[in-house]
């Protein structure tokens, strides 16, 4: 019986702390108006709901074959993108999703200027050009585009050094 | 047994039932400590909100996303000889020449001057007419944010800037640095539901959820409690495969209301018996607008072919059965995609009348444009409309905006833009009157970004850092809404960081 009413004092004095009857709720004028307000703390994740999972996406539609590239170049370029993909893969793992931004940008992250100066090699296969962009095997910056936190299409504009032509070759 | 083992017996015993009475009660302090914050939400709402009564006016927002990231740079466009040169420098072959450009005339003077896209004539109109506002260089943000701080990594980003799905979830809960639990839409929902749900008697209660979705799941309307209705372009999929009050949908509600013992077998029943109720309901509640009713609907500004128009179309059919729908708040939510532009953003020889942007910009006016319209239209008509002909409460009460995953280069990449971060939008509807016009039309909003390379505004390459949150620019939309001061920060608990919580475009 002595058990039964400490649960029961315990559970109340839980909905008690939870209630906040003494708790007046925040008057209006402090609220809408214009004049700047102090930075607040990050708050606290809600209370229930779910995990959204992140929108998808933009579909990607089978890149097509790369025209115009003899087999030892396709080759070449697709072990290219491979050690990219290693290095991503690796980045990803450790700083907790894709490196993001402008292929400098990107470059320089996987370089050591990420929140966790997690330092990587420069993939084999790869260059890096005195604007700090990270190039395919002729030379041309890598396009990166960043789908979402851990996907990327990586484009190299191919034989030609120009993007978006049919020797493009796209993972 | 010897005394020694009766003594662990009783041991074991006391154990057991300590766990077993520990339990019951953390499960009972769960449930009395929901309850009571229930209560707690109920009694503010009560004592905040429009009272037990509920709303005695209708408004809806409706949210356009613009999925692909919108080159905003080229939806508003600066005039005059040196802004226009300037800007033609840097966009290269993206340029849209200045005798092209739809010139507007804002109400307020920022030091420039603008004009819209040249196949945007439906939002110049209404920006003239006073029912359209641009808010500029809108996007995610976790703290106020300068050029410097962003270069130094002096300052909290939202993760993973630039890169589509998370800059959609970031717009869409405006809650960049949590975990995407909810969206903003859904958390006004949350608090704006009892009004027209439970705290109505019986008769009076909404038909459908607060959140409607034209356009499948989204982030943007999932509510911690709340969750949104999904209904196609032509209507509330109700039973697949079965006509309304067939024999098989007919069959289907009487198999799911038997009795049932089985509490979850029960529940499963009611769902399914109250998706088809409600969805058929809102079938019939949309029958007056159907082309196929007796009265022959027809809407006198065409909404033009494709997704967006049909979605738009059918936001309009829902507002105009809002009455047999009992429904006094309201979010849509449409989306539209296409606007990756890397490629192929112009027509050829750069022309800016054709290519995959005009195309989509043009498309998005006319859509705008006819909602308004077939809003208007509602308003006006003697059964759908709010009362006597020339009352529009109904056309000044609902508002739509544009929401994007980001803006995008401001330098061409000589065939389109790639992935930026803050961009301009636009919010319409209202009744055009200066005085009491939902929209604070004819204006602009923000600050319009320094077109420079390496300026106060890039990060380096032409992404516009942005000038207005995104908690900003929804916390406006929201307190119009009906969303009281007191759960603001709950809506949007990251408002406080940043300077404006109302830019002031909405007639609060």
């Amino acid at each position: 019986m002595r058990a039964f009413a400490a649960i029961l004092l315990a559970i109340l004095l839980v909905a008690l702390l939870l209630w906040r009857p003494w708790e007046k709720s925040q008057p209006d004028a402090t609220q809408g108006g214009s004049s700047p307000t102090a930075v607040s703390a990050p708050p606290s994740l809600p209370q229930g709901g779910v995990v959204v999972e992140p929108e998808s996406p933009p579909a990607i539609t089978p890149p097509p074959e790369p025209k115009g590239l003899t087999p030892q170049e396709v080759q070449t370029v697709r072990d290219a993108i491979d050690n990219l993909e290693f290095v991503f893969r690796d980045f990803a793992t450790s700083v907790g999703g894709n490196p993001v931004g402008t292929n400098a940008e990107i470059t320089a992250a996987l370089r050591g200027d990420n929140e966790k100066q997690v330092k990587l090699e420069i993939p084999a296969g790869s260059t890096v050009n005195p604007q700090g962009e990270l190039c395919d095997p002729w030379g041309t910056p890598w396009f990166f585009h960043q789908l979402s936190r851990l996907k990327m299409e990586i484009r190299s504009a191919g034989k030609d050094r120009e993007l978006y032509t049919e020797d493009d070759f796209v993972r | 047994m010897s005394n020694i083992d009766q003594d662990r017996a009783r041991l074991l015993r006391t154990r057991r039932s300590f766990f077993r009475t520990v339990g019951g009660a953390a499960l009972g302090s769960a449930a009395i400590s929901t309850t009571l914050r229930d209560f707690r939400l109920i009694n503010s709402a009560l004592a905040q909100g429009p009272g037990a009564a509920g709303f005695d006016d209708y408004k809806a927002l409706v949210c356009i996303f613009l999925n692909g990231g919108n080159d905003s740079n080229n939806l508003i466009v600066p005039r005059g000889a040196v802004a226009h040169a300037n800007y033609a420098a840097i966009r290269g072959n993206l340029t849209i020449p200045e005798s092209s450009l739809l010139p507007i005339t804002p109400d307020n003077n920022d030091g420039n001057e603008y004009g819209f896209h040249p196949l945007c004539t439906e939002m110049a109109n209404l920006f003239q007419a006073g029912k359209l506002a641009t808010v500029f260089n809108v996007g995610p943000l976790l703290f106020p944010t300068t050029r410097v701080q962003y270069q130094k990594k002096t300052i909290a980003l939202p993760p993973q800037l630039f890169s589509h799905s998370d800059q959609v979830t970031h717009w869409q809960t405006s809650l960049p640095d949590q975990l995407p639990r909810s969206g903003w839409g859904g958390r006004i929902a949350d608090f704006l539901h009892p009004y027209q749900k439970e705290l109505l008697a019986e008769a009076d209660r909404a038909k459908i959820a607060l959140c409607t979705s034209i356009a499948g799941s989204n982030t943007f309307e999932v509510g911690n409690s709340v969750q949104q209705f999904h209904v196609s372009t032509s209507g509330a999929v109700v039973l697949a495969g079965a006509a309304t009050g067939s024999a098989r949908e007919n069959l289907v509600r009487s198999l799911a209301n038997l009795p049932n013992s089985n509490l979850q077998a029960k529940a499963f029943g009611d769902v399914i018996d109250n998706a088809i109720a409600a969805g058929a309901f809102l079938n019939d509640a949309i029958g007056e607008t159907s082309p196929s009713a007796p009265a022959n609907w027809v809407w006198n500004t065409p909404f033009p072919s494709g997704s967006l128009g049909d979605q738009l179309k059918m936001v309009a059919r829902i507002i105009a059965g809002r009455k047999e729908l009992k429904i006094k708040r309201q979010i849509f939510f449409v989306t539209v995609g296409g606007y990756d532009t890397h490629t192929s953003q112009m027509g050829l020889n750069n022309d800016a009348l054709t290519g995959s942007h005009a195309n989509l910009l043009g498309t998005l006016s006319k859509a705008i444009g006819a909602f308004q319209a077939a809003i208007e239209q509602i308003a006006a008509h003697p059964v759908l409309g709010d009362g006597p002909a020339g009352n529009t409460k109904v056309a000044n009460n609902v508002v739509g905006f544009t929401a994007s995953d980001f803006g995008r280069t401001f330098p061409t990449n000589s065939q389109g833009s790639d992935h930026g971060w803050g961009g301009h939008h636009i919010v319409f509807g209202g009744n055009g009157n200066p005085a009491n016009g939902a929209v604070i039309g004819k204006k602009t909003y923000g600050r319009f970004p320094v077109h420079q390379i390496n300026g106060p505004d890039d990060t380096s390459t032409g992404r516009w850092i942005p000038s207005t949150s995104v908690d900003e620019y929804s916390a406006t939309l929201a307190k119009w809404f009906g969303v009281s001061p007191t759960y603001m920060d709950d809506v949007f608990p990251n408002l406080g960081r940043f300077a404006t919580p109302d830019m002031g475009f909405m007639r609060s």
